[in-house]
């Protein structure tokens, strides 16, 4: 049985009144190198009645960047879903392998263009001020949110009150001890003064995306932000961790808007400040957690687990942009000796 | 004349961009095969000095390991970074080589850490110098666009 054909039976097992679906349109996407994604219609009669929803299907592949609970992307959206964040409506969460041989969940496609980072020109055809606008502001609302938000108490950071860099630096460092081949001086030099020098402490604890950057939402024609997508990294910490991963140079968008003014909007909607000291340690941290990532792609390709052509790129590249990038931080901090 | 692993990968990533890319009708896979020419191409680049660039920062490394190992106030650290100093290549394939060098990036990082410890002005500087040398490091392993 083929895969639409399987997606169809499942809606109909979660829809037993629905009638009978029918799925077309249906094609993989890129939808971030940490989870495979589809697009599909669902169309079926209902009381008469022609219906048809679109939708995206989410399924972690065997290994690749990131390795989340597969339902936490899901919980996200649904504690999320109407909470001043625009995230996609959720529709079911399958962990039973028996219908596509891994877990997957369902949820709306929303209208909207990715812009992605790396494209040559405007990802944002000419809207890059008001998508930028709106980028830090949605940003903002989520710094502003309780953490405590009904059904996220199982994400990491939940239970912590202060220590969260320490929780983070943590994390990805034993990410990196079980992913690295050999040593890297570079990014353990970078924890070593992470770990020695601790940021001030967070003004609230914070939901942050855990990958909140150009390229993991959609924008509409008239620059608005329609959604934000890919959650897999979500967690509780200081919410500066989320303003840093915004302005890593791989992905600014300071392309499209100047980080003063950004950050003002970031500051006007979440009711916080920005501490410029606290701010450099997440900004190096960023580079670490980073080089954590790609380590994790690299070693996924290695050992064959992956055969993502972007999880290879990244590891050629990115690893080495983001090396560098550490350099340059811990030189400015005067941490180099 | 010489066909060399150079100039095939080359012209396996011209063929991907000009021949197999245009004629892909699905968008995701049409994606994969554009990654897939960028990595053959980054590899065409970096093939022929692969094993010179590991040679070179092994050689490096073991220098940095000799005043390391002199400047050390700890005999059993002093003792490992002395004999790792003196170490020699075991082999010029690139998985040796980098065997080697992952090796010798421990004993690096054993170093630094104990360098961090200390402060007089001939650690600080051994310090700052192992963070020079690791800049040129990176710079030598850049991706060649």
């Amino acid at each position: 049985m083929d895969f639409e054909t399987r997606i169809a039976e499942y809606l109909m097992h979660r829809n037993p009144d629905g009638g009978s679906v029918t799925i077309d349109q249906f094609a993989r996407i890129h939808g971030g190198s940490s989870q495979q994604t589809y697009r599909l219609r669902a169309t079926w009669n209902k009381d008469g009645a022609h219906r048809e929803q679109r939708l995206i299907l989410r399924q972690p592949p065997e290994a690749g960047m990131v390795e989340a609970d597969n339902d936490l992307e899901y919980l996200v959206y649904s504690a999320l879903n109407g909470v001043a964040i625009p995230v996609p409506v959720p529709h079911y969460m399958e962990q039973d392998a028996k219908w596509l041989e891994r877990p997957f969940f369902i949820m709306d496609m929303m209208p909207g263009k990715p812009g992605h980072f790396y494209v040559p020109g405007d990802p944002y055809e000419g809207q890059g001020l008001k998508v930028a606008e709106a980028f830090w502001r949605h940003l903002g609302d989520l710094a502003k949110l309780d953490h405590r938000l009904p059904g996220l108490d199982r994400l990491r950071g939940a239970a912590e009150t202060a220590l969260h860099w320490r929780d983070e630096l943590d994390f990805w460092e034993a990410t990196l001890d079980a992913a690295e081949a050999g040593v890297e001086p570079v990014v353990r030099g970078a924890i070593r003064w992470l770990r020695a020098n601790p940021p001030p402490a967070p003004a609230k604890p914070a939901i942050c995306h855990g990958d909140y950057r150009s390229g993991n939402f959609l924008f509409l024609d008239d620059g608005s932000i329609s959604a934000i997508l890919d959650w897999e990294m979500c967690h509780v910490s200081d919410p500066l961790e989320d303003v840093a991963w915004a302005i890593n140079s791989m992905w600014t968008m300071e392309r499209h808007l100047p980080l003063a003014e950004g950050l003002a909007f970031w500051e006007e909607a979440s009711g916080l400040k920005v501490d410029p000291l606290a701010l450099d340690w997440w900004r190096l941290f960023t580079a670490v957690k980073c080089c954590g990532l790609w380590t994790n792609a690299e070693a996924s390709f290695e050992d064959g687990i992956n055969r993502e052509m972007s999880i290879a790129l990244t590891a050629v590249r990115a690893t080495h942009f983001h090396h560098m990038e550490i350099l340059d931080r811990m030189e400015k901090l005067g941490a180099m000796a | 004349m010489k066909l060399t692993e150079k100039t095939v990968l080359a012209g396996v990533s011209d063929a991907l961009r000009d021949l197999v890319m245009p004629n892909v009708a699905d968008g995701y896979t049409r994606e994969a095969v554009r990654l897939a020419q960028q990595l053959v191409q980054q590899l065409a680049r970096g093939i022929d000095d692969a094993a010179e660039r590991r040679v070179e920062e092994n050689r490096a490394i073991r220098v940095l390991l000799t005043q390391g190992a002199e400047n050390c106030t700890a005999p059993e650290l002093a003792a490992r970074l002395a004999q790792g100093a003196a170490s020699a290549d075991p082999g010029l394939k690139l998985s040796v080589l980098d065997a080697e060098t992952a090796r010798l990036r421990a004993q690096l990082v054993e170093l630094q850490e104990w360098l961090e410890t200390q402060d007089s002005v001939e650690t600080q500087a051994l310090s700052a110098r192992i963070w020079r040398e690791l800049r040129l490091f990176e710079q030598a392993r850049a991706p060649r666009d």
